[in-house]
């Protein structure tokens, strides 16, 4: 077993969790789906990242399997992006938008828990095993249906995030959520471009960028949400 | 008699008047060659399966 394998994912966990945490408190507090979109989100990212440490520590588990996959892999981006949705979009449009969601990440989680799974996968080709992959994943048209929820939660995230910073940097106006905003995009970017790296062959880019995403979107969110001194 | 002064721009503090659009600028640059990279893999040129399952 590779340490770092292990670690890695498990400060995601962490990381996440905490971020979690302190945007359901937020959300008591201040109500509105974003908030509670994004807490689900993180979670999700806080399962995906426990799944990822208790494979590299303890080895296969194929319901850990599922619930990575499930939510590590294919659903939390796509809710994370539906709680920026939220904030951008008529509350009609975003309703209408979750609806779909909801029924397709329903879908997904039942053609991820019937799915056949043979572990062997993972450790062919360009991956170690110690590594969490798709690739155990034998059955037809479930792993299919990951890069749609992923694209709509990378563009909508990120895409949110840019757009935002965008409207309060052309305005010159509350320069903390613009910083927070260029923050979260980058942070979003991430995990996105390390499952590329880790595609590619490269042992760890998946979860370092994991790592490095949770902190860089939770630091995003919390300048976000502090006020800084401005000028004119 | 003066000219009436125009409204004063609103600014942000000079590092952020330049870093800010810089880093746009390479989020949205980021963001296309993730987009190829997912056209890359699905139409197979790149390596990998045709689902991007490990996306993120």
């Amino acid at each position: 077993m590779n340490v770092i394998f292990a670690i890695l994912p498990f400060l995601s966990c962490v990381v996440s969790f905490v971020f979690a945490t302190v945007i359901f408190r937020r959300y008591a507090k201040r109500s509105g789906p974003h908030l509670l979109l994004w807490g689900i989100g993180m979670v999700f990212y806080g399962i995906g990242g426990f799944c990822e440490a208790y494979n590299a520590a303890f080895g296969w588990n194929p319901l850990i399997f599922r619930l990575w996959y499930l939510f590590g892999a294919m659903l939390v981006a796509a809710w994370l992006g539906q709680g920026t949705v939220y904030l951008l979009v008529r509350r009609r449009w975003a309703d209408i938008l979750m609806l779909i969601l909801g029924l397709a990440s329903l879908y997904g989680a039942f053609r991820v828990f019937s799915a056949q799974l043979d572990p062997s996968q993972m450790t062919t080709g360009l991956h170690t095993g110690s590594e969490m992959s798709g690739h155990a994943i034998v059955s037809g048209g479930v792993r299919t249906l990951t890069p749609f929820f992923n694209l709509y939660g990378t563009l909508t995230l990120v895409g949110g995030a840019v757009y935002s910073a965008w409207i309060f940097w052309r305005k010159r106006i509350l320069l903390h959520r613009t910083i927070g905003n260029v923050l979260i995009a980058v942070g979003a970017l991430l995990p996105a471009f390390g499952g590329a790296f880790s595609r590619f062959g490269i042992g760890g880019a998946l979860y370092l960028s994991e790592l490095l995403g949770a902190i860089l979107i939770f630091l995003g969110f919390m300048r976000a949400i502090t006020p800084m001194g401005e000028r004119r | 008699m003066t000219d009436p002064k125009p409204p004063a721009r609103r600014s942000y503090p000079a590092v952020y008047e330049r870093v800010v659009p810089i880093a746009i600028g390479v989020i949205l640059v980021l963001i296309a060659v993730l987009l190829l990279i997912v056209a890359g893999v699905v139409l197979k040129v790149l390596p990998g399966s045709a689902a991007l399952a490990r996306a993120w």
